[in-house]
C-alpha cells in the first residue's frame, strides 16, 4: 500500500514536476538554438508537455524499480532547471 | 505493478479507472449535456424563446451597453445573438464586483426580466471544467487530472486489449450481465477511441497556459504578461478619464469587417465605457471554422479607428487554438453537434461499463470474504451514473416548478435549482447504499419519471408542447431538449424492466454460488 501510494505521487506530482521543468528548458533552447519566436517555443512547450507527462505516468507505473523512476526523474528535473538558469532568455 | 508490461497497464487500468471513474462520468456528462448547453437554456428560460430578427442592427444593442455604463463598469462583454443564443447577453460587474449576466430583446433592445436561472451555460458548462469549485481553482485542476488520466485510460486500455479488432464486433447482451458489460465496455470503447483521445486532449489543451505554464515563465520570466500580447495580440490601453459617447456600434463592426472581409463578429467587448480612451474588441466569430478564434480586431471606440487586428498565423498559436475549436464545437454543424453528443453518450456508457464491470467481478468474491469494496463502488457507481442524471433532472423540473421570482427563505430560484441538483444528487447515494442491488431498477424508475414531468411541466408552465414546438423552427431548441427528455424516459422504462426481469434469476444464482 505504501510502495503503490509512493508510486501514484511519484508519477503524478513528480511526473508534473519533472515534465513542468523539462518542458521550461526545451521552450529555451528551441528559443536560443533555432531562434524561435518566445510566445511560439512557449505554446508548443506547453502543448509537448501534456504528451510528455502522460509518457512520465504511464512509464512510472510500468517500471518494476521504484528507485529508478525517482532517480530518472530527479536527474531530468535538475538537468532541466540548470538550463533554465543557466541559459539567458532571449528577447525576441 | 505486474511482471509484464500489459500487467502493469491492467493494474493502472483497473485502479485508475475505479477510482477516478466517477469523477470522469460527471465531467463526460456535463460535457455531452453542453454540446446543447444554449438549447437548455432556452428551455429553462422560457422569455429567450425569441426569433432572430432578419435585420439585426448592432445599434440594438446600445441600450445593453448604457446599462453596463450606468453601473459604472469597467467594461461589458455584448455577446452577439445567434440562432442558438437569439438574445443579446450582456456580462458587467455590478457595483459589489460581482460579474452578472442580463439578457436583451434582440428586436427592440429591452431588457428581459431576469430569468432566475443559471441554465445550461451558467451551471451545467462550468460543471463540464470546474466542477463548479471555485476555491483556489481546484475544481481546475480535479478536472485537469481526470483530463489526464483520461488519456492514461486510453492508453492502457489498448495495450490490455490483444483482440482489439474481434472487439469491434463482439457483444454478447444474452450471455451473463458481466460478459455483457464487458462487451459493452469494449465496443464503446473501441468504436469511440478516437473521439475519448481528441476529447481528452484538446479539453487539455485549451486551458495549456493554466496548466503547463513552466515553459511561458522560462522565455518570459517577469514580463509573461506580454505572453498574450505577442501569442494572440492582444491589445490593452488605460482609461483617459474624460467622457466621450460610444461611437455608432453599427459601424465599429464595420470597420472590423473591412479587416476580417466576410463573417459577423460573435461578441464586442467594450473596454473603458464612456472614456475617450475606450476600445472594441471584436472577435469573427467561428461559424464556418474549426479555431474558436479566428480573426481579433480592436477598434477605438471614439474615433473608430481600428487600432489592431490579428490572427493566429504562427504554427503553434495556430494548432492551439485549431485543437480548442474541435472542443468548443463554436462552428454551425448540426450533423457534427450531434454526432459529438451521441459520442459523449458512448463515453459515459464506457465509464460506466468500466465501473460495473469492476463490480461485477468482484461482487461475489467480496460477499464470501466478508469484504465492503464491491458494496461501496456499487453505491458510488449507481450514485454517479443513475444518480447524476436524476439530480440533472431535478434541477430542471424544479425550474419549471417553481416561477423565475420564487424564492424559498430568502433563496432565489437560480440558487434553490442549484441546491436541488445537489440535494438529489445525495439522496441517490443514500438510496443505492440503502438499496444494493436493486438500487439500478428504482433509480430507472425515478429517471423516466422525472424526464416526464419535465417535459409535462414545460408544456404546462409555456404552452410550449412538442407539437407546437416542432412546428415552430424558432422552438426546435425546445422541441429537441423535450425530445431527448421523452427518448431518455422511455430507454429509462426499458432498461428497468429489463432489470427487473434479470433480477430474480439472478439472486437464486448468487444464493446457489454462495452455498456451494
Amino acid at each position: 500500500m505504501t510502495k503503490t501510494l509512493a508510486r501514484t505521487a511519484l508519477a503524478i506530482l513528480g511526473g508534473y514536476l519533472g515534465t513542468s521543468a523539462f518542458i521550461a528548458a526545451l521552450a529555451m533552447i528551441a528559443v536560443a538554438t533555432v531562434g524561435m519566436e518566445r510566445s511560439e517555443a512557449a505554446t508548443l512547450g506547453s502543448m509537448l508537455g501534456f504528451l510528455i507527462y502522460l509518457g512520465v505516468i504511464i512509464w512510472s507505473f510500468a517500471e518494476p524499480a521504484l528507485v529508478r523512476v525517482a532517480l530518472w526523474l530527479g536527474g531530468v528535473t535538475a538537468l532541466s532547471l540548470a538550463v533554465v538558469f543557466l541559459l539567458r532568455p532571449v528577447a525576441s | 505493478m505486474g511482471p509484464t508490461f500489459r500487467a502493469s497497464m491492467n493494474w493502472l487500468h483497473t485502479w485508475s479507472g475505479v477510482v477516478l471513474g466517477s469523477l470522469l462520468f460527471a465531467i463526460f456528462w456535463m460535457g455531452t449535456l453542453s454540446v446543447f448547453d444554449k438549447e437548455i437554456d432556452r428551455w429553462m428560460m422560457p422569455a429567450s424563446r425569441l426569433a432572430l430578427p432578419p435585420d439585426f442592427s448592432y445599434e440594438t444593442m446600445r441600450p445593453a451597453y448604457l446599462a453596463a455604463l450606468a453601473a459604472k463598469s469597467p467594461s461589458v462583454l455584448l455577446l452577439v445573438p445567434n440562432q442558438r443564443n437569439p438574445v443579446i447577453t450582456a456580462l458587467w460587474r455590478g457595483p459589489d464586483g460581482s460579474f452578472a449576466q442580463h439578457l436583451f430583446d434582440p428586436g427592440t433592445g429591452a431588457e428581459l426580466p431576469d430569468q432566475g436561472t443559471l441554465g445550461g451555460s451558467r451551471f451545467i458548462y462550468p460543471f463540464h471544467y470546474s466542477l463548479n469549485l471555485k476555491v483556489l481553482g481546484l475544481g481546475y485542476w480535479v478536472v485537469g487530472l481526470c483530463g489526464m488520466m483520461m488519456m492514461v485510460l486510453c492508453v492502457s486500455g489498448v495495450v490490455i486489449h490483444r483482440k482489439i479488432f474481434v472487439d469491434f464486433f463482439t457483444f454478447r447482451p444474452e450471455r451473463k450481465i458481466r460478459r455483457a458489460t464487458l462487451d459493452l465496455h469494449n465496443v464503446a470503447g473501441v468504436l469511440g477511441l478516437p473521439f475519448h483521445v481528441v476529447i481528452s486532449v484538446s479539453g487539455l489543451v485549451i486551458l495549456f497556459s493554466l496548466y503547463f505554464p513552466s515553459s511561458i515563465w522560462a522565455v518570459y520570466r517577469q514580463d509573461a504578461r506580454l505572453f498574450g500580447r505577442e501569442a494572440y495580440g492582444s491589445y490593452v490601453r488605460p482609461p483617459a478619464k474624460r467622457a466621450a459617447d460610444l461611437i455608432s456600434l453599427d459601424a465599429i463592426v464595420a470597420k472590423a469587417k473591412s479587416v476580417w472581409g466576410q463573417g459577423e463578429p460573435n461578441y464586442l467587448y467594450v473596454f473603458n465605457p464612456g472614456d475617450s480612451a475606450s476600445y472594441v474588441q471584436l472577435n469573427r466569430a467561428s461559424a464556418d471554422v474549426v479555431s474558436n478564434i479566428s480573426y481579433v480586431a480592436y477598434v477605438d471606440g471614439t474615433t473608430g479607428e481600428l487600432l489592431s487586428a490579428s490572427r493566429p498565423e504562427k504554427p503553434a498559436a495556430l494548432t492551439q487554438r485549431f485543437i480548442a475549436g474541435l472542443h468548443f464545437i463554436q462552428f454551425e454543424h448540426w450533423t457534427l453537434r450531434w454526432l459529438y453528443f451521441v459520442l459523449g453518450l458512448a463515453g459515459c456508457v464506457l465509464i460506466a461499463t468500466g465501473l460495473l464491470f469492476w463490480v461485477e467481478s468482484r461482487r461475489d468474491r467480496h460477499r464470501r470474504l466478508g469484504r465492503s469494496g464491491a458494496r461501496v463502488v456499487e453505491a458510488v457507481t449507481v450514485a454517479s451514473v443513475t444518480g447524476i442524471l436524476i439530480a440533472t433532472l431535478a434541477f430542471m423540473v424544479t425550474n419549471r416548478a417553481l416561477p423565475a421570482g420564487a424564492s424559498v427563505l430568502g433563496v432565489e430560484r437560480g440558487a434553490i435549482e442549484v441546491s436541488v441538483f445537489h440535494l438529489a444528487w445525495l439522496l441517490t447515494l443514500l438510496h443505492a447504499w440503502a438499496s444494493t442491488g436493486r438500487a439500478w431498477i428504482g433509480q430507472c424508475w425515478m429517471i423516466s419519471g422525472l424526464a416526464s414531468l419535465a417535459v409535462l411541466l414545460n408544456a404546462v408552465t409555456t404552452g410550449d408542447h412538442l407539437i407546437k414546438t416542432i412546428a415552430t423552427p424558432q422552438l426546435w431548441s425546445v422541441a429537441g431538449v423535450d425530445a431527448t427528455l421523452l427518448i431518455a424516459a422511455f430507454i429509462a422504462i426499458r432498461v428497468a424492466l429489463r432489470l427487473a426481469r434479470g433480477a430474480r434469476p439472478d439472486a437464486a444464482s448468487l444464493q446457489g454460488a454462495d452455498q456451494r
